[in-house]
């Protein structure tokens, strides 16, 4: 996980997803090479916690990992995180797993306690708890190594991620030739069953515990018209406290300096960002000053008449055009890793 | 609930020492228990569960992967190595998979039923010790009938047939197996040695002599009389004692025929009915001495069968008259009307079944070649049985139940669990239309390309914002006019 590989845009998500699905895929990998080719010795009532435990760990551990190669946290801080995801991870999903079958034993009774206690049965109506609690188990541990922050999106997306695992595990083994809604042809493997079970886990995981947030981006404005081409300023204050930046021609005082000659007025434009990291530009001059967007051009001229400057949200790839014609200057808003400034 | 914290705690503790229930068996996901073998069967039949097993039957490294047990649940197969054992000696078997009775989960696995199919799978032939083959030829004056189509005299069928190479081949195939032969010819009475002498043939050419001395000697056929002679009285004699030299060799008595059992001019089909169950009778005591010594009893019919399609009733119920006959031939005479019309191919299959071995019913020389072939089969030191099932059912633990019947009875019983989660490559499938475990590094083909995948599309992201940016001229700059500098910003 690099922040540099990750453009703010929405794909940026599936960066964490992807690194995820990659841990979920070593995980199994790991567990079914210590039975085959290590020949490991558990009875078979393991397999499911030892299964459910390493993927839950291995894809915890990534993502705590993940964010903190994106932040560039010290070495032994992210060892430290690793270790504590780890272990919070697997000892909650070994309990999540056996509450829910301490639950099971004592819901079930005759024939459906004998199939649910079998080990060797290969059932999605009798796992689908221990998958769930897989996730959840999951989920809770990078909760708590994240101080409890987004509680909803970590337990419900671990939650989510055990659950879909568990369904694409199903899937890929359904003991069947039949088109399953028409799409997916199961291939009755359970081989790859294994496979995209820890794949898909990971890769939902990664998708809907934790996002990338926004302050790992910082928002710069850029030059684009020839004249001082590529010259930039982030917006941003170094202590993430609301800021200011001015553009204009003016030239001593303002953050960005643009030429008179491509039709920039003295005081022409503000971007503000406010303790939210919300981005707004506002118009300061009377002077054309259009950002333009997707199928969408808004007028920031000042107008006199109005006690405020007109103001609108930024988004990361705007274009601000200010003044027209011959004589204008273009500028675009563009949000780019903190690592940058 | 208790059981479940005992079970977590257990967990916690780390305690991977594994159950001693289960062995799991390498490069697949499957564990099994200790394989039971049936206390009260003559032999005892060994599955093999372990590695260690494999090699203290001295089979190579290179079959361990055959000799363990495999379950492929792709295709739905199953594989089982075995071996018999009587007392504490491992003895070798013929091929037996006519005799074999496979159950999964109490349910007997039949070939070509709801896409089930078995196969067993020789391995090593078993050499340890010899067999003594007693021939037990019909002189009767209907085997100088000439065939129509080879224009020879069924006699001279049956010598043409003892001449083949294979055949001969097949009763000394040298090596480290000392078998010999015993040739003796019956109509009326006790059989007699070919030559006038008992002697132990154990070598070809002694053999090829004997043969050529084999002919008609007319007379009724005494049939029941020979073979239970020859499976009790003549055991005692000193030449066949000799030969069998303790229990070195086993005995394996073949009885060829062309017709009915027939002790006078009289006889119907009915009259054989007692006379049929009293050598049942012998032969079931026969079969419970020691399986070491006791000997094995083949039949073979030159003819026609007179009950085609006949299947041996289940269970040693005695012989009904209808069964044997047919309901229209139970009263017809079998000198100069039954005999004529074919053989007594229901006794024969009777006798054989109570005597451990198989019945042959074949016309013409190469007919009954086979015959003899079949009944000199090599015996081998351990087998492998594969069963094909409806995927569907592996995805449970399961018990699989083998059980000999006929040249012996023998059974075992192994448990085998499948791990729910997880299982190794699907098996590769081989030209004789049964798979064969996959390497694990087939797990490559699946981890490496997912991971590159992932690797790949991490970078898309990047790619795609960049070549945006790129198209809509957010990089280029789009004049060459230097740009001025005013000291403020940064340059990118």
């Amino acid at each position: 996980m690099n922040i540099f590989l990750l453009p703010y845009t929405w794909l940026r998500h599936f960066g964490m997803a992807l690194w995820c699905a990659s841990a979920g895929l070593m995980a199994w990998w790991a567990v079914l090479t210590g039975l085959v080719v290590l020949n490991l010795d558990w009875p078979p009532g393991w397999d499911g916690p030892i299964l459910m435990t390493t993927i839950s760990v291995t894809v915890a551990v990534a993502s705590i990992l993940g964010e903190a190669n994106l932040r560039r946290l010290p070495l032994w801080s992210r060892g430290l995180k690793v270790l504590f995801a780890a272990g919070i991870s697997g000892l909650i999903t070994v309990l999540y797993y056996m509450l829910w079958h301490g639950v099971m034993g004592l819901l079930l009774d005759g024939s459906s306690l004998i199939d649910a206690q079998d080990p060797s049965l290969v059932s999605l109506s009798y796992r689908m708890g221990a998958f769930g609690m897989g996730g959840l188990g999951c989920g809770t541990g990078c909760l708590v190594v994240r101080k409890f922050s987004e509680p909803v999106s970590h337990l419900a997306g671990g939650l989510a991620a055990g659950l879909l695992g568990g369904v694409g595990w199903y899937v890929a083994g359904l003991p069947t030739d039949e088109v399953v809604f028409g799409v997916v042809a199961p291939q009755k493997d359970l081989f790859l069953a294994g496979a995209t079970l820890g794949v898909t886990w990971g890769f939902s995981f990664g998708l809907m515990a934790w996002s990338i947030p926004d302050e790992l981006y910082v928002g710069w404005l850029r030059v684009l018209t020839p004249r001082r081409f590529g010259r930039r300023i982030p917006i941003d204050a170094p202590d993430r406290k609301a800021k200011e930046r001015f553009v204009g021609h003016f030239p001593r005082g303002l953050d960005l300096f643009l030429p008179v000659e491509d039709g920039v007025q003295e005081l022409h434009l503000s971007v503000v960002v406010d303790d939210r990291q919300r981005y707004t530009a506002r118009g300061l001059s009377q002077q054309p000053t259009m950002v333009k967007r997707l199928l969408q051009s808004v007028d920031l001229r000042y107008d006199p008449r109005r006690p405020t400057p007109v103001e609108t949200p930024l988004s990361s790839g705007d274009r601000i055009v200010l003044g027209q014609g011959e004589q204008r200057a273009e500028l675009e808003f563009i949000l780019l890793p903190k690592e940058e400034v | 609930m208790r059981r479940w914290l005992a079970m977590a705690l257990a967990l916690l503790l780390g305690t991977a020492c594994g159950d001693a229930r289960y062995t799991p068996i390498p490069g697949t996901t499957i564990r099994i228990e200790q394989p039971i073998p049936d206390s009260d069967k003559e032999y005892e039949l060994q599955i093999f569960a372990s590695e260690e097993e494999c090699d203290e039957a001295r089979i190579h490294p290179d079959d361990w992967h055959l000799c363990l047990p495999h379950v492929d649940r792709a295709s739905g197969e199953v594989r089982l190595g075995y071996r018999f054992i009587a007392g504490e000696m491992h003895v070798g078997m013929a091929e037996h998979e006519e005799l074999m009775e496979v159950q999964f989960q109490g349910t007997t696995v039949s070939d070509g039923k709801n896409g089930q199919e078995i196969k067993i799978i020789p391995h090593e032939p078993f050499s340890g010790g010899g067999t003594l083959y007693v021939l037990l030829i019909d002189g009767s004056g209907s085997m100088s009938e000439v065939d129509r189509r080879s224009g020879d005299s069924r006699m001279k069928q049956v010598k043409k047939a003892l001449r083949q190479p294979e055949v001969i081949d097949a009763f000394f195939p040298g090596g480290d197996t000392d078998n010999a032969v015993m040739l003796l010819q019956f109509t009326q009475g006790k059989p007699v040695p070919v030559g006038g002498r008992l002697i132990a043939l154990t070598n070809k050419n002694e053999y090829k002599q004997a043969v050529r001395e084999l002919q008609v000697l007319n007379g009724y056929t005494h049939l029941f009389k020979a073979i239970k002679y020859a499976t009790g009285p003549l055991l005692d004699e000193d030449a066949v004692k000799a030969a069998v030299a303790g229990d070195k060799r086993s005995v394996t008595v073949v009885a060829l025929t062309d017709g009915f059992n027939n002790i006078s001019a009289a006889d119907t089909c009915k009259d054989n009915v007692p006379r049929l169950k009293v050598l049942l009778d012998h032969l079931a005591n026969v079969r419970e001495s020691d399986v070491r010594t006791r000997p094995t009893l083949h039949t073979v019919g030159l003819g026609k069968p007179i009950r085609p399609g006949f299947e041996p009733p289940r269970g040693m119920e005695p012989p009904r008259a209808t069964t044997i006959c047919g309901r229209r031939n139970v009263d017809t005479r079998i000198d100069g009307d039954l005999e004529t019309r074919g053989i007594d191919n229901a006794s024969l299959r009777l006798i054989a079944r109570a005597g451990g071995g198989t019945a042959h019913i074949k016309r013409g020389k190469k007919g009954l070649a086979e015959a003899f072939l079949a009944a000199a089969a090599p015996k081998y030191r351990w087998f492998e049985v594969r069963y094909r099932m409806d995927p569907f059912f592996l995805r449970r633990k399961f018990k699989s139940r083998l059980s000999l019947v006929g040249v012996g009875t023998a059974g075992a019983t192994i448990q085998i669990h499948p791990s729910a989660w997880l299982d190794a490559p699907p098996g590769r499938l081989m030209e004789d239309g049964w798979h064969m475990e996959e390497s694990y590094l087939r797990t490559f083909l699946v981890v490496m390309p997912l991971f590159a995948a992932f690797i790949g599309l991490s970078y898309i992201g990047a790619a795609l914002h960049n070549t945006r940016r790129m198209l809509f001229g957010r990089v280029k700059r789009r004049a060459k006019t230097p740009p001025a500098d005013a000291g403020e910003g940064t340059a990118g």
